[in-house]
């Protein structure tokens, strides 16, 4: 390692060159990026879910529905005027390209289901608009009686009407050229333009729209965001460094590292996932810790022999770093490499590339970092040489003297330390007990943003823009003639509509009840399944006449073999998915079980559900891989049981913290909070790296821990002091951003690296006090 | 220049002109010359034929009816009577249709579910409406379009199996129309020796194509020509309709009476 550094020192243009010209040739894979925000990637391919769901989408069509809410609060929406908007609304939305026609819904393109003296008839709604106040009247109770629709394109108050509109898939929307977000988009420029000095008001919400505008905005945020903490950092290192050199260096490590990791990841033909701005900002806050570590070093070199030759001071600098810095980058590596084990895509490859780009951070660092120091010019301040070569390193600067401060008192006062860190571990455990599993798509969006209120106002009003599918297979044609079948699919919505959360249910058994009653003198006691299948098989018949091929497509397969109950939930949040999913498992085994009915769920709220399950149920693996993964390495590297223990021991005490962190702020683990456990563990392993490995050298120097670990502290202590500072400030940067995810992120990194650096400075030197391992004390003599 | 001159001028010109409008006559019909010999071709006075009707979803799933169906002309206006034969669930279940030329006056249907044991009438529905769940709408089922709804053009000709083919574009006139129909366009196939539409494609109101309607087999009957087969298919939904025609008896002079509500509730005998 030596001799290489030797042929950096001697080389350093060419060093600089290389190293710059492989990363621009890896960036420029770049252009070939292509991004993949689908939500259901983070469930693996032929997970049940989606299985369930392709099917459903095969079979019944995709749920994925734009709802738009047509609000009049004053007299409600039975008014001429807005049944007429609404009916123009409906037809402009019909002719947007990206939505399936005659798939879109709302009270001017429904039938009516109704007896007659003389048959059952099926006609619009509003064939005509309604004018008298009586016609008006006649509508309203029309909707009332019909209970599919009452709640569904009408809310149950009358004070609102919904336009539901069927995305085209996914497929064919690229085909065309389109995407979610720009069906969206069509659709919302439609709506603004009809409310224009219209007493109405408007919302357009639904998954697709979350779904769309989420990873838009995440990554539009991000685009603004990024750049800033970039600044932020940036400025802080000139700070600190009071040089421009002490700027470029740690940038450049990382803006290489990032490209080049980018680059790879494109080359080989990997899409960005959502998790992917994990990326830049993971390479952010260790790039810039290679850098500093290096640069303390130097710096410390130049303080105490301000006079020796340049190169001499960068070998001596590298002579004494690369093992750290190789160590950690190894160590750090390895932990984000454990992601592999997850079994979600988008974070394994986010580990991965992480990995990837960790170790060319390193790889930098070793031969770019030594370069550039031999070809810039060396500088110190006058005052820090001054003083440092008067009193000693321990008292160049505030920071180093108070530093060495705790240093000594953490010596004298090891044991208390350890009884007070103890104290705080159990309060933080307290605080970290407050952490709960919650997620909720629209959660990631501002509480005042207009998709929220959207959200809020349509799942009120209505029976739920967030669908559960039950998928029922009855093995044979006709069976949903049978009205054995029938009356139990009814009873397992009766079931399902009393859980909480739950807003309404529309199955092929509704459509039948609501046909035999008509045709029995419209009698509300006959809204229910008939005794004879015969006469249900004729009832359809029937139908058919006057209804389209299509009207039940959505709830039973031509065969009538498999049907589909469209479950309609208020929220898409964790907790109440949770009960939601328990009472339709408890149902679907009671009501279908014994018919020998095969069912499974399906349908946005459930694929959602279950990627929140499983990322969280991961979490718990993967803590313990990544935990277990960096101890063995450290283990390994360090050569001793012991070190590899002490080198853990700071991060778990900083994972306590930051789990503190979050149940006190209320950060819920969802499927962005999860992925920073593991990151903290990751980057919070480095400090512990440097700070033992210091420890030791200077110990083996001075023989005397009483004057090493102060030493240590205020050097290298300093450097990871001026690591998390630069870091926390630019992360706190985030905490400004306009979505909540990156706000978390903000927040997260931050404790991440706040808590690392709180426990690698007090617990580790007085656990080695206290324990005084072999693997420091080796050569100590007595 | 003398009167003379001018008269021999103008005789000339007039000469030319009208030897011009004899050498440029017309080697083609209209669109709705060709529409209209359609709507006249013989299809017999009245009819009785089996009817196999198979509708098979994009999965190829298949639903299969069998029906037995009764027609007769009264003019432009005609009257039917199908009933149902399989599958067992809708046996004896039978449909009544008098179906009037013109807009100005609503079909009327009658339909007698024998579970009820009660005639249900079947309210008006629009012409675009789909017919029992199958691809073809209420419009689709008729032997011939409404012509005046629409606008007529020929387009050429072209040979579709060995045939000779009339291309006649149809647009509906109105937007309301296009609306009522569910279609922006047609294009339909007719074979110059017979009158007969053998093919159709719908385009929807956003003007992508919608569906195809193809006569797959095609037999003289006692002298009438007569599809045996036909499909209509729309490429949209991958959804299809197959129909099979047979045992075609035309001009049995079938009476008024057969085409009653009280023939209606008695069934099919096998006549």
């Amino acid at each position: 390692m030596n001799q290489f550094t030797a042929w950096v020192i001697r080389w350093p243009k060419l060093t600089t060159a290389v190293i710059v010209l492989v990363t621009l040739l890896l960036a420029s894979q770049m252009q070939h990026m292509t991004i993949d925000t689908d939500t259901e990637s983070f469930i693996p391919p032929g997970h049940e879910a989606t299985l369930n769901n392709d099917r459903m989408k095969a079979i019944f069509g995709t749920p994925d529905l734009l709802w738009i809410g047509v609000i009049r609060e004053s007299g409600g929406i039975y008014q001429r005027d807005t049944l007429k908007l609404i009916r123009s609304l409906t037809e402009q939305i019909r002719l947007v390209p990206g939505i399936v026609d005659q798939d879109v819904v709302s009270l001017s393109t429904e039938d009516n289901i109704y007896g007659t003296s003389d048959g059952m008839e099926v006609q619009p709604f509003m064939e005509d608009l309604p004018a008298s106040p009586a016609e008006l009247k006649k509508l309203e109770s029309a909707l009332k009686a019909f209970d599919i629709y009452d709640g569904f394109i009408v809310a149950r108050d009358g004070s609102a009407a919904a336009i539901l509109a069927e995305l085209e898939p996914q497929e064919l929307l690229i085909e065309r050229g389109l995407d979610k977000f720009a069906v969206y988009q069509a659709v919302k420029q439609l709506v603004d333009k009809a409310s224009a000095s219209r007493p109405e008001t408007f919302h357009v919400a639904g998954v697709p729209v979350a779904e769309a505008t989420l990873g838009l905005y995440i990554q539009e945020d991000m685009s603004v965001m990024l750049p800033l903490v970039f600044l932020v950092l940036m400025l802080l290192l000139f700070f600190t460094y009071r040089s421009i050199r002490g700027v470029i260096i740690p940038m450049l490590v990382v803006i290489l590292s990032v490209m080049a990791a980018l680059g790879i990841m494109a080359g080989v033909g990997v899409p960005m996932y959502p998790t992917g701005t994990m990326i830049p900002v993971v390479l952010m806050a260790i790039g810039v810790a290679d850098a500093i570590h290096i640069l303390g070093k130097y710096y410390e070199l130049v303080l105490i022999r301000p006079d020796a030759d340049r190169d001499e001071l960068v070998s001596e600098t590298m002579a004494e770093m690369w093992q750290p810095v190789v160590l950690t980058s190894l160590t750090t590596a390895a932990g984000f490499l454990s992601f592999l084990m997850m079994g979600m895509v988008p974070l394994e490859m986010m580990g991965l590339f992480i990995a990837i780009g960790i170790l060319y951070a390193m790889a930098v660092s070793l031969t770019l970092v030594p370069a550039l120091l031999c070809l810039l010019p060396v500088r110190a301040s006058k005052k820090l040489m001054l003083s440092s070569q008067e009193s000693g390193l321990q008292k160049a600067g505030v920071i180093a003297f108070s530093l060495a401060l705790v240093g000594h008192w953490v010596r004298r006062h090891h044991e208390k330390t350890l009884l007070m860190t103890s104290a705080l571990m159990f309060i933080a455990a307290a605080g970290a007990s407050l952490v709960y599993v919650q997620d909720s798509y629209i959660a990631n969006f501002q509480q005042d943003s207009g998709i929220v209120k959207a959200d809020h106002e349509i799942n009120r009003r209505f029976v739920g823009s967030y669908q559960r599918n039950i998928l029922l297979d009855a093995g044979s044609a006709d069976a949903f003639y049978n009205p054995e079948l029938l009356e139990s699919v009814r009873a397992f919505q009766q079931g399902v509509e009393e859980v909480a959360g739950v807003g309404g249910s529309i199955s092929i058994a509704d459509y039948i009840r609501r046909m035999h009653r008509v045709m029995n003198e419209d009698r509300p006691e006959m809204a229910r399944i008939p005794d004879s299948s015969d006469l249900i098989a004729q009832y359809l018949l029937l139908y058919s006449f006057s209804g389209a091929p299509g009207d039940f497509a959505e709830v039973v397969d031509s065969e009538y073999r498999q049907a589909n109950i469209r479950i309609f939930c208020r929220s898409d949040n964790f907790i109440d998915g949770g009960h939601i999913e328990a009472a339709v498992n408890r149902l679907a085994h009671r009501y279908f079980d014994p018919l020998g009915v095969k069912w499974s769920i399906a349908g946005n709220a459930h694929v959602g559900h279950v990627q929140t399950e499983m990322i969280t149920d991961n979490l718990r693996f993967n803590i313990m891989t990544t935990v277990l993964t960096i101890f063995l390495f450290a283990w390994a590297m360090m050569r001793s049981l012991v070190a590899g223990l002490f080198v853990m021991v700071p991060v778990l005490a900083a994972v306590i913290l930051n789990f503190a962190i979050m149940g006190v702020s209320g950060v819920t683990i969802g499927w962005g909070s999860s992925m920073f456990t593991s990151v903290a563990i990751c980057i919070g392993v480095d400090y512990a790296i440097h700070l033992i490995y210091k420890v030791k050298h200077e110990f083996n120097r001075l023989q005397n821990i009483a004057e090493a670990l102060p030493l240590s502290l205020a050097t290298t202590g300093k450097t990871i002091f001026f690591n998390a500072v630069v870091v926390i400030a630019g992360f706190m940067v985030l905490l400004a951003s306009r979505m909540p995810p990156n706000q978390q992120m903000g927040l997260l990194v931050s404790a991440a690296m706040l808590s690392s650096f709180i426990a690698t400075l007090t617990v580790l030197p007085a656990l080695i006090m206290t324990a005084r391992p072999k693997f420091i004390f080796r050569g100590e003599k007595l | 220049m003398n009167l003379g001159k001018i008269a021999l001028i103008i005789f000339t010109l007039s000469i030319l002109t009208g030897m011009g409008s004899v050498l440029s006559y017309s080697e083609e019909l209209t669109g709705l010359q060709v529409m209209q010999r359609v709507d006249a071709r013989d299809d017999g006075d009245d009819l009785i034929q089996k009817i196999h009707q198979k509708l098979i979803d994009k999965r190829g799933s298949i639903r299969e009816r069998n029906m037995v169906a009764f027609r007769k002309d009264y003019g432009k206006d005609s009257k039917s009577i199908s009933y149902f034969l399989e599958p067992a669930n809708i046996l004896d279940t039978a449909l009544l249709t008098w179906d009037y030329d013109g807009v100005e006056k609503d079909d009327d249907q009658w339909l007698y579910l024998p579970a009820l044991k009660k005639v249900r009438r079947i309210s008006s529905s629009d012409r675009g409406d789909y017919f029992m769940g199958t691809d073809f709408t209420f419009e689709d089922i008729k032997q011939t379009p409404e012509l005046e709804d629409y606008n007529w053009k020929l387009i050429g000709s072209e040979r579709i199996d060995g045939h000779e083919c009339w291309v006649v574009d149809g647009e509906p006139r109105t937007d309301a129309l296009k609306k009522n129909l569910g279609y922006s366009r047609t294009r339909g196939y007719i074979r110059k020796d017979i009158n007969m539409n053998i093919r159709t494609d719908y385009w929807d109101r956003k003007g992508q194509e919608l569906k195809h309607f193809r006569i797959t087999e095609l037999k003289q009957i006692e002298g009438i020509w007569t599809a045996t087969a036909m499909v209509m298919e729309n490429v949209q939904t991958g959804h299809r309709t197959e129909m099979n025609f047979t045992d075609q008896k035309y001009n049995t002079s079938l009476s008024d009476h057969t085409f009653s509500e009280r023939m209606l509730k008695r069934g099919y005998r096998g006549n």
